[in-house]
């Protein structure tokens, strides 16, 4: 018992000082309001106050919308991707690594790079000038702005799904797919009825990851539209960081961090759960 | 013949896939060389300058900030390095009441996001002066990363027979030097690779250091970048440059240690 506190104790002394007591403290923060340094209880107020704006749906159908458009994106691009270099090409080893670039740059180059892109006389103005005279101004109109960022969210993180997903599938016996193609099974069933059924444990946890580190996305957002226009991009965590940070409003962020919380623990209940059976301590 | 031309054909829609998802990146590569005019055509007159590096090297905080990137970053790698392997040898290790809890904990780390802890941690750091501390900013970081490093090298602890043990005991190995001389040497590659994940993500990082480094002298590249961007919007050549060069450190590790990534995060899961 000693020896084992002595192994795992430094590793729970960072958890408790940058996670748990912060947690624990703003929990009990977010029943207060601050006011000129002065704090008084005021129950659920903070948290009834972003019930009722209007903001908490509106913010919540947009961490939905986002969330949903990513995440399918990026599932089926990726699942795309390792299908076609699930084969021996000996081309992979020196391109491959371009496939990862957008993994491994940093969120405010990639929305740099898309900001570039979707400027006035960009790049997708340049590709689209066959449909539009004038390309419209994709990060400002309230009604692009979603499927814009949803388009470099997506890019950002396929390369996740490609590297988890073509792992999975080169654990696959080849004498499984030869089988099924001599019984006459076409490409699709092969796909649906035994490669993604075979490697379901890996699709299940990359899945769920992937959908809490996308939920909880900011760079991808926030550096490029700041949340706007007019909240048209503020999801969740952007709209934590505006309240904080432009709003100063530390006790209604502290109320919405918790919820925040609250739900990503929701969501990512099935993966420890899972993990938990897996890694078999 | 026709089985030649097949390959061949499918090698060359590979590099085309992939050069076409690096679009986005590979465009502002070729833009930074654009010098001011980036907005020229493309392809039509292109000469090649670098005149946005130079400015970036000669008018702007990037220097500075690599340096501070690069204390924050390696302060993260240099605390998780040795309190990973630590912990990893226990959970591996070392049977005790309360391990499938506390391993438990360690993965609820795992899924807690920045976004949710930026709050209570920028509290924290108000109650103990820490503002604008590079060091404090990569005790930050190594706890977002510890578990990932945990899960990495128990995996690789896991997979040495408990046999090496028994026999370093019976010549009169204790615990640590089992631990020091016996499997630390045999698990250096995951260790090295949790050193690179650790830095990689903390280069990534734009949320907290926002957040928490309140001096611009101290900003990190990647905050340095937004601001540079936020005051001026014109010169792209330099945003664009910068964004190049901040890219390199990470782009460089990552495809060095890909493979490891998926071993740990799918935790040697088989299909």
């Amino acid at each position: 018992m000693a020896a084992a506190a002595l192994w795992i104790g430094p590793s729970y002394l960072i958890f408790v000082l940058i996670m748990a007591f912060p947690i624990a403290w703003n929990i009990i923060e977010s029943f207060f309001a601050s006011s000129y340094g002065k704090s008084t209880f005021v129950g659920l107020a903070n948290f009834r106050q972003i019930v009722d704006s209007g903001q908490f749906y509106s913010s919540f159908l947009l961490t939905l919308y986002w969330t949903a458009g990513v995440f399918a994106g990026q599932f089926v691009l990726g699942l795309l991707l390792a299908l076609f270099f699930n084969r021996k090409l000996w081309v992979s080893r020196y391109i491959r690594p371009l496939i990862l670039i957008p993994w491994a740059i940093p969120g405010i180059v990639s929305s740099t790079a898309w900001v570039f892109l979707y400027s006035q006389g960009g790049l997708v103005d340049q590709i689209l000038k066959p449909f539009f005279t004038t390309g419209p101004a994709w990060l400002a109109e309230p009604g692009l702005v979603m499927p814009a960022v949803i388009v470099a969210g997506i890019w950002k993180g396929a390369p996740f799904y490609f590297l988890m997903l073509l792992a999975g599938l080169q654990t696959i016996p080849a004498e499984l797919i030869e089988a099924a193609k001599l019984d006459g099974a076409n490409r699709w069933q092969i796909l649906t009825r035994i490669e993604l059924p075979y490697i379901r444990n890996i699709v299940g946890l990359t899945s769920i990851l992937g959908l809490i580190w996308t939920a909880n996305y900011f760079d991808g957002i926030y550096l490029m539209t700041g949340g706007g226009p007019v909240n048209a991009s503020t999801t969740l965590p952007i709209w934590i960081y505006n309240t904080a940070f432009s709003d100063f409003n530390l006790s209604e962020a502290s109320a919405l961090s918790v919820i925040l919380l609250l739900l990503v623990l929701l969501i990512a209940l099935p993966y420890l759960l899972r993990r938990r059976g897996l890694d078999a301590v | 013949m026709l089985f030649r031309v097949k390959r061949i054909a499918w090698n060359v829609a590979a590099v085309l896939i992939c050069v076409a998802l690096a679009v986005p990146f590979l465009w502002i590569v070729l833009e930074s060389f654009h010098g001011a005019d980036v907005f020229g055509p493309a392809f039509s007159a292109f000469r090649p300058t670098l005149s946005s590096y130079t400015f970036v090297f000669a008018h702007t905080q990037l220097p500075r900030q690599f340096v501070n990137s690069l204390i924050a970053c390696g302060t993260a790698m240099l605390i998780s390095i040795p309190v990973t392997t630590m912990a990893a040898y226990g959970y591996s290790r070392i049977r005790f009441r309360g391990r499938r809890l506390l391993f438990f904990g360690v993965l609820v780390t795992q899924i807690l996001p920045a976004t949710a802890l930026v709050i209570p941690l920028y509290k924290v750091w108000s109650l103990g002066h820490l503002f604008s501390n590079l060091a404090a900013l990569g005790v930050s970081y190594a706890a977002f990363n510890i578990a990932l490093g945990i899960l990495l090298v128990k995996n690789f602890f896991d997979n040495l027979p408990l046999s090496l043990d028994e026999a370093a005991i019976l010549d009169g190995c204790s615990r640590r030097q089992v631990f020091w001389y016996v499997l630390r040497p045999l698990v250096t590659p995951a260790i090295a690779a949790t050193a690179v994940f650790v830095f990689v993500n903390a280069w990534q990082d734009y949320l907290l250091a926002s957040s928490l480094i309140t001096s611009s002298s101290e900003f990190t590249v990647n905050v340095g970048l937004y601001a540079f961007k936020g005051a001026n919007t014109t010169n792209w050549g330099a945003i664009l440059a910068t964004s190049v060069l901040v890219s390199l450190p990470s782009i460089l590790m990552f495809t060095a240690t890909q493979r490891y990534f998926v071993r740990v995060v799918s935790g040697g899961v088989k299909g």
